[in-house]
């Protein structure tokens, strides 16, 4: 007999419902069951203490669903990779983007702080194994530092060479990039992510030159050309009010047009810009039905599906580089916590930015305000009845579920709510199911405002919404 | 300049390796200097931006890095790796 000490909470086992059925899961050992209302009230006796008088096959569910996890929790581990910012300055003019361009700073890294970063990080390798040194670089756009990127990626694999650990390279790029990168980015690059918002058009409107023209055309043949190296290529698609209907037809068009491995679909940010330019965030219903149904049609062309928050990857702690013990070097020399830039985070009264990179000392990092932001993982009284609270674990600490944040499910929520209880309708009964399932809006409805999913709390649930 | 016609090459985790076309000669270059040659490759020479690489790679000034990179060159174009445009 197991120690209970090493089972799941009961308050970690919850009740979804789903049209007439009832979605169990357990997000800690990512046991799922879809059973009706006799079930789940048998199950919820069993979770709240009661099982002498159910019948034998509804203990061995809860049984499961409260049995040890195989699958690890990923506490904020000490270091999972380094960001490198090599710049904030980007070459494009997106009508939506709130990274500050094009009156961001266009100040460069120097890849000599970046050097150092690595040369202190390579000296005290993870205890992970195999020992990887992973690198992300983010921007604004990269690519428009291109010497420092190089510079750094060359340092690094020197390092690694020197130490043992094994290089792992990503760049997040807008894809808009001399045709010149594409060997350097071929060669050395492990995953790319490159930002493409729909066919020709709809894109253009999003994603402009400088001087107002279209760029889909550029980044089209420079996807191209990098599906015939061995990169991991991923898609990235920002989903507005315009496109949410569209999402089926831009995974359609993508799998036809292009050779890749993931489709990344992200919701609009509620910019100033964005309003400036018409756009507002996808109706969250829409955008989750759109998640699931472009799911099936990728996946018939080998391409994955991603939707960070809502990837049933087992339990963690963040789906986001914070608190993952990720450093994050600016081009200012400075290491944050995050990809935003540091005045979205003190607008809420709260600093991304834990230490620097000296040129002669290497790293400084302030212990204390590392720990005051992995503390933000902590607490999110928001989260604390939702089933995807341990898969989703609060999506952006910033914007979505920081401090003092409201009890309500606010859109992002309802959106993460209904893709993954649709994915674990598709594990359990399969697409078809999943795709029925984002045809109906009442029942969509049903899962992304159920106020309390706690299968210890159902009964009460039930009786209070007269169920 | 760029790598010559008559030789190939591939990225290892070590820095790069060269083949002569007919598999005869098979040549290591470790870093840094696998940096160097992935400028060249990858078309993005230029002798003020690989004396900053190496600088920077080596940890040496940058005199003392374009010297490196002028004796390099030279070595390789005379091994038949490099050819001129």
């Amino acid at each position: 007999m197991r120690d209970s000490a090493f089972r799941v909470a009961p308050e970690d086992v919850y009740a979804v419902p789903m049209g007439g059925q009832w979605l169990l899961f357990s997000p800690r050992n990512l046991t799922s069951a879809l059973v009706n209302r006799a079930a789940v009230e048998a199950v919820a006796t069993c979770a709240n203490g009661n099982a002498a008088n159910v019948p034998e096959t509804v203990r061995d569910l809860w049984q499961q669903l409260s049995e040890t996890s195989a699958i690890p929790f990923r506490p904020p581990s000490p270091l999972e990779k380094l960001v490198i910012i090599p710049t904030r300055s980007c070459n494009m003019r997106c009508v939506y983007c709130d990274f500050g361009t094009p009156g961001a700073h266009a100040t460069t890294l120097d890849p000599q702080l970046a050097c150092r970063l690595i040369e202190n990080v390579a000296a005290k390798p993870p205890s992970t194994a195999p020992a990887m040194l992973r690198i992300h670089f983010f921007g604004g756009e990269p690519l428009v530092a291109r010497p420092c990127v190089e510079t750094v990626v060359h340092y690094a694999r020197m390092a690694c060479a020197r130490t043992g650990l094994t290089p792992w390279f990503e760049i997040t790029t807008n894809g808009l990039f001399d045709p010149t990168a594409v060997p350097f980015i071929g060669d050395y690059m492990d995953s790319v992510v490159i930002s493409l918002d729909g066919a020709e058009s709809a894109h253009d409107f999003n994603r402009r030159r400088a001087d107002g023209g279209g760029t889909y055309s550029a980044i089209a043949a420079n996807i191209r050309r990098l599906s015939r190296s061995p990169v991991e290529l991923s898609l990235r698609t920002c989903v507005t009010s315009r496109s949410v209907d569209a999402m089926t037809a831009i995974a359609s068009h993508f799998c036809s047009e292009f050779e890749f491995d993931l489709l990344c679909f992200e919701m609009l940010a509620p910019t100033e810009s964005a309003r400036d330019a018409g756009l507002s965030p996808p109706d969250p219903y829409r955008f989750a039905a759109g998640v699931l149904k472009a799911e099936t049609l990728a996946a018939s062309h080998d391409v994955h599906i991603i939707h960070g928050p809502s990837e049933l990857t087992g339990p963690r702690a963040t789906s986001c580089p914070v608190g993952r013990g990720t450093l994050m070097l600016n081009p200012e020399g400075m290491l944050t916590a995050c990809y935003l830039e540091a005045e979205r985070w003190t607008s809420r009264g709260l600093d991304p930015v834990f230490g620097r990179v000296d040129p002669v000392s290497g790293p400084m990092i302030e212990q204390q305000k590392l720990d005051a932001i992995a503390s933000l993982l902590d607490s999110k009284p928001r989260c604390a009845r939702c089933f995807c609270r341990h898969t989703c674990a609060g999506g952006c600490h910033i914007e979505q579920t920081p401090p003092g944040c409201s009890l309500e499910y606010d859109d992002r929520c309802r959106a993460i709510r209904i893709i993954t209880a649709g994915r674990l309708m598709r594990n359990l009964e399969g697409t078809t199911a999943a795709e029925a399932f984002a045809e109906q809006p009442s029942a969509m409805r049903g899962v992304a405002e159920n106020p309390d999913d706690r299968l210890t709390a159902w009964t009460l649930g039930v009786k209070r919404r007269g169920l | 300049m760029k790598p010559s016609c008559q030789v190939s090459w591939f990225v290892e985790t070590r820095g790069v390796t060269l083949c002569s076309r007919d598999g005869s000669v098979r040549h290591s270059i470790p870093y840094p200097h696998a940096g160097l040659w992935a400028l060249i490759a990858n078309g993005h020479y230029s002798t003020a931006y690989a004396s900053e690489l190496m600088s920077v790679l080596m940890s040496v000034g940058r005199q003392e890095a374009e010297r490196e990179v002028e004796e390099t060159l030279a070595a390789w174009m005379q091994a038949g790796f490099l050819s001129e445009e």
